[in-house]
């Protein structure tokens, strides 16, 4: 302080301009040492922020790893009642860096224990291998993660992943689909739709899980049964064509989905093609009355079997008289429904088909899909045949469709697996997709239902009748056609299609059972009536219980069947 | 001179100032950040943990499983249209507390009973 005065006071001599300029330069230093402090001290301070208070615990970052890793995770898939059918969880996967590895023949021992599907020779060239990274087993268990960190090797490590689980297993395995272990859809919904998933948008089916398991019980019943090969089932709501339940056996795990054979793999309910027999009977009736205008007592000689240059159609069940409509579609009578086809003619049946969308593939949510197959060329001989179901292989799903369009007053209905939200799909009753699209009248649809019904009540299937539930339905009968090309008679697919309650249908129940074998039960029969019809009568009966759908119990004389009876001949009244 | 000098401290004073005001501001926001980062962290694992529940639940809930179990520990079938009450009267009489007496008492069990014949009867064995 003194200094500095006796130094102002020194300076203090200097007077005018040479002052005026000190004084400048003084005050330009003090501001630069401002500048130059200010800018030090924002410098410390923001050293010190990001040295010390901003290096929190470490944790903060990897939870926001979690964060965006759950972000990206793949979307859900529901069933209609928000069920849950797929969903991705996270999964530890365990990789090695060969070139750090210490020991690989006892790390391979000690591998091969902690997973037993590992062989010792694979594990062992793995960890010799060249490279920095090898993936050693993928989706390990927490209890595997901590045995392998026991291991302590320090050529091991672990990399999170996402993981797809069904958690019903096999049950909707055709359907919801699988991915691979990168989480690509292989098949199903799951490939369908892959890239709406893979945004992590939810998905939600029309599937009821609790029918599927109903359904799947039943058709794995009637294949145990009668040592079947395989079968499918298929519930549809007949108003709007959505797939409550569809199931196709044998199924597969959708968690090991790569180590399943073709068989199970197989979608035989959508990719599948058969000929499925007298159902199509259905079809080549609902024809005659639609475009020939023929009333339910115009008859048909089927007296004899029917002669085409060398071929024969004769009838199973043969009753050798002239018989109504409602007796060649009760007891499935091949003549009866050729000499119908006959009737109708070539184009017209086969325009009819097409309506009803069986000679294409079907428009579905999946890409499993079948291509229908039919004569070529198409004669008069296969009209007659195409009439009974010979020559025309479609798959279930496209057969359960034409019978639901049938059953809805004859607008379109197309099937589909995806679920808008649920007054949409009420709505869609009323408004179907696309519109009403007529291909019969309403009055051939109402006739076809008491058809179907007196099938049950006095025909083939009775062994589907559900009492109170008024199920009406259709047996189908076809032999395979073996490796040489011609049919084999005891390789059959029997197939049974119900709809209910008959008099206004709200649902297609239909199973499909693939070379089934007579048993005591049935007297050595593996025909549909036999076979698919109780099935179906069954998984009614459980879907009346678990939707509780109430009996509507009525006397004979009030059956919806009951009208027709008079078109039928007493037994023994005609030759 | 005394008056720009003084200016000059009152600046390098507001400079200060403002200065620890911002250090003070960023660092309050960044704790904010750094609750707020956990928060959202520990939201996702929950959201995680709840996705791997009811991936549990619905395992478990699985149509199938419940049937074997109830069929193996209950004995009982899958459901069957025939066994559908529909008539009230059917109903079984309600259980009388006659064991009322005290509040622990324990209520006898009482045999349930189906009125009528033509009620429909559970099933004793498999169809």
């Amino acid at each position: 302080m003194i200094f500095r005065r006796r130094h102002w006071q020194g300076v203090s001599r200097i007077q005018g301009e040479r002052s005026a300029a000190l004084d400048q330069a003084r005050g330009r230093i003090i501001i630069i040492s401002v500048f130059f402090m200010v800018g030090y001290g924002a410098i410390a301070a923001r050293a010190l922020d990001l040295a010390v208070l901003k290096g929190g615990p470490p944790g903060a970052l990897n939870s926001m790893h979690d964060l965006a890793g759950h972000d990206m995770a793949r979307g859900r898939i529901f069933d209609r009642n928000g069920v849950l059918l797929a969903s991705s969880l996270p999964a530890v996967s365990l990789y090695a860096d060969p070139s750090i590895i210490i020991g690989a023949d006892q790390l391979a021992r000690d591998l091969v224990k902690i997973f037993p599907k590992l062989r010792y020779g694979d594990v062992l060239q793995k960890l010799q291998g060249q490279g920095r990274f090898i993936w050693l087993e993928r989706n390990i268990s927490p209890a595997q993660q901590y045995a392998v960190l026991e291991l302590g090797q320090p050529g091991l490590g672990f990399e999170k992943e996402v993981q797809r689980i069904y958690p019903q297993g096999p049950l909707t395995s055709h359907l919801v689909g699988y991915t691979n272990i990168d989480g690509k859809g292989l098949a199903g919904v799951e490939r369908s739709f892959d890239n709406y998933l893979a945004e992590g948008q939810d998905l939600k089916l029309t599937l009821d899980v609790r029918l599927q398991h109903a359904l799947h019980r039943e058709v794995a019943r009637a294949m145990h049964d009668f040592t079947a090969k395989a079968g499918t089932g298929i519930i549809m709501d007949s108003r709007t064509g959505a797939i409550i339940a569809g199931v196709s056996l044998p199924d597969f795990n959708p968690h090991e989905a790569g180590s399943a054979g073709q068989e199970q793999i197989f979608n035989r309910l959508t990719l599948g093609v058969y000929e499925l027999g007298s159902m199509f009977k259905i079809f080549s009736t609902a024809a005659a009355l639609e475009i020939k205008k023929i009333p339910l007592g115009y008859t048909f000689d089927a007296t004899k079997p029917l002669r085409i240059g060398r071929f024969t159609i004769s009838d199973y069940h043969a009753e050798n008289r002239v018989m109504s409509v409602p007796e060649v579609f009760m007891h499935s009578s091949n003549i009866g429904s050729a000499l119908m086809g006959r009737l109708v003619g070539t184009q017209a049946l086969k325009n009819f088909y097409d309506d009803l969308g069986l000679l294409r593939p079907v428009d579905f949510e999946i890409k499993e899909v079948g291509r229908p197959l039919m004569p070529q060329p198409w004669k008069e001989l296969n009209t007659l045949t195409a009439a009974y179901g010979h020559g025309v292989a479609t798959t279930p799903l496209q057969m359960a469709s034409a019978v639901a369009t049938i059953m809805n007053d004859g607008f379109q209905v197309k099937p589909h697996l995806v679920m808008q939200d649920e007054a949409n799909e009420e709505a869609t009753a009323e408004n179907p997709v696309g519109g009403h699209v007529r291909i019969l009248s309403e009055q051939t649809s109402h006739n076809m239902r008491r058809l179907m019904r007196l099938v049950v009540t006095d025909g083939t299937g009775g062994n589907a009748d559900v009492p109170g539930y008024d199920i009406g339905g259709k047996t189908g009968t076809a032999e395979k056609i073996g490796p040489d090309g011609r049919y084999q008679k005891k390789k059959l697919i029997s197939s049974f299609v119900g709809a209910f309650p008959i008099s206004d249908p709200r649902y297609i129940v239909m199973v499909t059972i693939d070379e089934p074998v007579g048993n005591k039960k049935s007297y050595g029969y593996a025909t549909a009536g036999w076979v698919a019809a109780p099935a179906v009568g069954r998984v009614v009966s459980s879907m009346a219980a678990i939707l509780g759908m109430e009996p509507d119990k009525k006397p004979a004389d009030q059956d919806p069947a009951a009208p027709l009876k008079h078109y039928i001949a007493a037994k023994g009244e005609e030759g | 001179m005394k008056r720009k000098f003084s200016r000059a401290i009152i600046m390098i004073a507001v400079i200060a100032l403002s200065g620890a005001l911002l250090l003070h501001t960023s660092q309050s926001v960044q704790q904010v950040e750094a609750v707020l980062d956990r928060l959202n962290a520990d939201i996702a694992r929950e959201k995680q943990g709840i996705e791997v529940l009811e991936a549990e639940w619905a395992a478990l809930n699985s149509p199938y499983r419940l049937e074997r179990l109830a069929v193996e520990s209950l004995g009982m079938l899958p459901p069957n249209a025939a066994e559908m009450q529909t008539d009230f009267s059917c109903l079984p009489e309600e259980i009388a507390p006659e064991g009322l007496v005290a509040e622990d008492a324990v209520i006898k069990a009482q045999p349930v009973a189906l009125v009528g014949d033509d009620c429909p009867k559970p099933k004793k064995e498999a169809p």
